[in-house]
């Protein structure tokens, strides 16, 4: 029990709990989506995309956030035009954006003379140096983000689930998309400061994925998306404390090593339903 | 199938005939005028009546038109067939009037206004492969789906919805499986389920693209009853087949789509040689009395007793 | 094109290093701005000198572009500091093939009391040297120039060096002898500076192990560090870990620098109550009056002891 109080009498590290908690909340609610959608490769070039938005946003002395968000959206947004107008595939047009932007993001911080180690911050995440004005402004946006998918969370899953139909039911396809893409990126902004930009796209879509496994109702997905967002950042913040190590990663891996528990051990892929199945057989026989 | 029509089928036949194709002269293809809608003659009358209304509208998809100059109207309370080979544009026309196309030329009215607009009013069910089976929901899930244009953002489903899709899910006969995952079901299953979706939402007008292409026997004759039964309703069914003993059968009326509407009138249209000729322009198989449309490779054979083959470089050999 | 030809190849001499004027002045390159400062003093006009790091940039990431490796090429001396400082320095002289000399100003000074604990995550050492046992060849730490008494041992071996490379010797030794005067009247204004602090107010917690040369030479006692090397962030545990000895230590401040990031400095010393002193230089100048070495010692001596006095 000490190993779980002790840590909390650190302000530091209550603030960093709070905000692990609430970027895998956030993260596992629209990562449902992400995931059922297939656009984990699109987030992370969205991520990736974010970076020259922070170093322009340096070099202009404005919000690393404002910069971050602006260039995340306008990727995300022009990721999806290519994809709907263009001739090319989408996985390719992506590929092509990602790279690139994060180069453009590289070259711009070459230019940089001066004090530019904040900026590292934004790639592999600053958990524990977030402020109190920091965990506001997250608590505020990932407010926002929740309150629009849960306003919408039935248009989405019907324009998820069959666009043509929901398209010819009425439901404006063409913005909702383009809308949820905008969240996606905003959500990602909301969680740099945690895990930084090389592995956001894990907390969007490693609970997601761990919750699909064992379930195929929607509603029971995404709460388990949470419960394992959650737990993941609980549990790996303290392991992080404990064994000293990074914690952004420590998150990371206790959310992949329970999508790779499920997978293995799970009641759909693994040996709990092939136990079942064979259950089944032998009583059929 | 009564030879009695209306305007909205005109023919330009000599006055005091009896209007029903079957009487009409034999001649060739090209000599006579096939029945279809005369957007000059009497629109207006075609346009006041109709549920869906095409006037000469050319679409396609990129560069390539895949229907040209169709003109059709739809009549409130029908229940048509649109027929044609593979490709020939009826998922086109589908799309057009569910308002998932805007046409490159010509106009287009569903229930009154542009389409898209009534689109509460209308459901549209789609060939149901292009939907991932995999996706986490259960057969009530997806016919909940149904409901949701009408609620809007922000609101629930409450009792009325919760009603209304069990009342469709039970119509269809999946009550069994309304807690199924939709992966787990068969093709036919799957078919009842969008059906389901579609009723759930109570629409004006149903647009149903192959809705028992590839089903089993059981499955389309359940799926007809429903239809016929929404028409009796008052209620407006466009659905496209390949199955031509099924629209003959089932279906009131029947339009016949090759790049543009070849045909319009009541359902034993179906029957009728040169129609069947013109619109298929291929290989058509007559086997004991039913036209079986084939859209393979050309060839010259030699009929077999009771076969009629029709090719689209011969004048039609009939007996 | 002959004209961009031309240009090219004229421009090809680095646009850091003054073209050959073929004035035969000697041309020096320091891996930073305080030690290009301390050869200008030293020096004056026999030679040209430039930094490869620029003001304001932390040494200890730097990554030398193109145009840096070319001013290597021409020079004719090198000055870096050495003990893992900058020892990029000697990858990049091979790599552009110069034939200039190098010194390592920090190695094998004579009559210099190594502090242990070098740039490599050792724990936190306190000013008083401990046998730690992670002492061993490499594990000194390189901060010497902090303390203006060792300063002036790395002026006698720039001296020497420009000497043997050739500069005019009137002018070098009159020039190091009057700047070695003057850094002795710095380090005696500076020790008493900090002679004036209470006892109990000379705990500090520095961000990363830049100060026990300064701390031994001014009385003053590292408590610990923020970051083992700049560039790795510290864990959870280790946080927590800081945040015990400073209000074990009862520590008065944090020593920050002005180039690396505020943000955890500024949570650490929110929770612990404890002052922040920002803005410190200690491996590069910055702007006016921190644009010279002697700027620098007596800017870091005013904020350190400004925020160590009582009240």
């Amino acid at each position: 029990m000490d190993a779980v109080l002790q840590p909390l009498q650190y302000e530091f590290f209550v603030r960093a709990l709070g905000a692990a908690i609430v970027v895998g909340t956030v993260c596992a609610v629209v990562g449902t989506y992400v995931v059922l959608k297939g656009l984990a490769f699109i987030g992370d070039a969205i991520s990736h995309a974010a970076f020259p938005g922070v170093v322009a946003a340096f070099i202009l002395g404005g919000s690393y956030y404002v910069g971050a968000a602006i260039a995340a959206i306008v990727t995300a947004l022009g990721i999806t035009y290519v994809s709907r107008r263009g001739r090319l595939r989408t996985d390719t047009a992506i590929g092509v954006l990602f790279a690139g932007t994060f180069a453009l993001g590289i070259f711009m911080f070459s230019t940089i003379e001066g004090y530019v180690a904040d900026l590292f911050g934004f790639l592999f995440g600053n958990l524990l140096s977030i402020s109190p004005a920091d965990l506001a402004g997250l608590l505020v946006l990932a407010a926002v983000i929740l309150v629009t998918v849960a306003v919408f969370w039935k248009e989405l899953l019907y324009a998820t689930f069959d666009p043509l139909g929901a398209g010819a039911a009425g439901l404006r396809v063409e913005w909702l998309e383009y809308g949820f893409l905008v969240i996606v990126a905003l959500t990602i902004v909301a969680s740099l400061q945690a895990v930084g930009i090389i592995l956001v796209v894990a907390m969007l879509v490693t609970p997601a994925a761990t919750a699909q496994l064992l379930t195929v109702r929607f509603a029971r997905m995404m709460m388990l998306a949470v419960g394992v967002g959650i737990g993941s950042a609980v549990l790996g913040l303290y392991v992080s404390y404990w064994q000293d190590v990074a914690s952004g990663a420590t998150i990371v891996l206790v959310q992949t090593a329970a999508f790779l528990l499920v997978l293995l051990l799970g009641p759909r892929t693994g040996l709990a339903g092939w136990l079942r199945r064979r259950g089944v057989a032998a009583a059929g026989s | 199938m009564s030879g009695h029509e209306h305007t909205e089928q005109p023919m330009t036949t000599p006055p005091g005939t009896h209007s029903d194709p079957h009487d009409q002269p034999r001649r060739l293809p090209s000599e006579r005028q096939l029945p279809r809608v005369d957007a000059a003659i009497d629109a207006g009358h075609a346009h006041a009546h109709a549920d869906a209304w095409l006037a000469d509208v050319t679409v396609g998809y990129g560069d390539r038109p895949a229907v040209e100059h169709v003109s059709l109207a739809v009549e409130a309370g029908s229940l048509l067939a649109l027929v044609g080979p593979n490709g020939s544009g009826k998922s086109t026309i589908l799309k057009l009037m569910a308002g998932l196309l805007r046409p490159w030329s010509g106009r287009v009215e569903v229930l009154g206004a542009e389409p898209g607009r009534e689109a509460r009013r209308i459901a549209y069910v789609p060939q149901a492969e292009l939907v991932d089976w995999q996706f986490p929901v259960t057969v009530a899930d997806v016919v909940m789906m149904g409901r949701y244009p009408r609620l809007g953002p922000l609101r629930r489903p409450g009792r009325d919805d919760r009603r209304a899709v069990t009342a469709a899910i039970e119509k269809v006969g999946m009550a069994a499986f309304a807690g199924r995952q939709i992966g787990a079901l068969s093709g036919g299953q799957r078919r009842r389920v969008f059906l389901a979706r579609a009723l759930a939402a109570e629409p004006d007008l149903f647009l149903l693209d192959e809705p028992v292409t590839g089903v089993d026997a059981t499955t389309q004759e359940d799926l007809m009853d429903i239809l016929e039964g929404e028409t009796r309703r008052g209620k407006t069914v466009v659905a496209s087949t390949h199955d031509l003993a099924c629209v003959a059968e089932r279906f009131a009326r029947v339009a016949f789509v090759n790049r543009t509407v070849i045909a319009h009138g009541p359902a034993s249209l179906v029957l009728d040689a040169d129609v069947l000729a013109r619109a298929y322009a291929g290989h058509l198989l007559v086997v004991a009395g039913q036209a079986i449309p084939i859209d393979d490779a050309h060839h010259h054979d030699q009929e077999a007793p009771g076969e009629t083959h029709f090719h689209d470089d011969l004048p039609p050999h009939r007996h | 094109m002959l004209l961009v030809i031309a240009w090219l190849s004229s421009g090809c001499s680095s646009p850091g290093a003054t073209a050959d004027l073929g004035d035969g002045r000697l041309k020096v390159v320091t891996s930073t701005t305080v030690f290009a400062d301390l050869v200008r003093q030293v020096a004056g006009d026999a030679v040209t000198v430039t930094s490869l790091v620029p003001a304001g940039t932390d040494v200890h990431t730097f990554d030398p572009k193109p145009s840096d490796i070319a001013r290597v090429a021409d020079a004719d001396l090198v000055v870096m500091n050495g003990l893992g400082l900058d020892d990029w320095v000697a990858r990049v002289v091979e790599d552009s093939g110069a034939d200039a000399r190098v010194v390592e100003l920090a190695v094998d000074l004579p009559g210099v009391e190594y502090i242990e604990g070098g740039e490599r995550g050792d724990e936190a050492e306190s000013a008083a040297a401990s046998d730690d046992a992670h002492a061993g060849e490499e594990g000194l730490n390189p901060h010497l120039w902090l303390d203006v008494a060792l300063a002036i041992k790395y002026v006698e071996r720039i001296a020497g060096s420009l000497l043997e490379a050739g500069a005019d010797a009137a002018t070098v030794e009159s020039q190091a002898a009057g700047y070695s005067r003057r850094l002795e009247a710095l380090d005696d204004e500076v020790r008493q500076r900090f002679a004036a602090l209470p006892a109990d107010q000379r705990r500090v917690v520095s961000f990363h192990d830049a100060f026990p040369y300064f701390a031994r030479a001014y009385g003053l006692e590292i408590v610990g560090l923020v970051v083992d090397a700049p560039g790795q962030e510290p864990s959870a545990g280790a946080i927590a870990d800081l945040i015990d000895a400073i209000r074990g230590a009862d520590a008065s401040a944090i020593l920050a620098e002005a180039q690396f990031p505020p943000d955890l400095v500024e949570a650490i010393a929110a929770e612990t109550g404890v002052q922040v002193v920002s803005d410190l230089y200690t491996d590069a100048l910055g702007d006016p009056p921190v644009d010279t070495f002697e700027g620098l010692i007596r800017w870091d001596a005013d904020q350190i002891s400004a925020a160590l006095s009582p009240g």
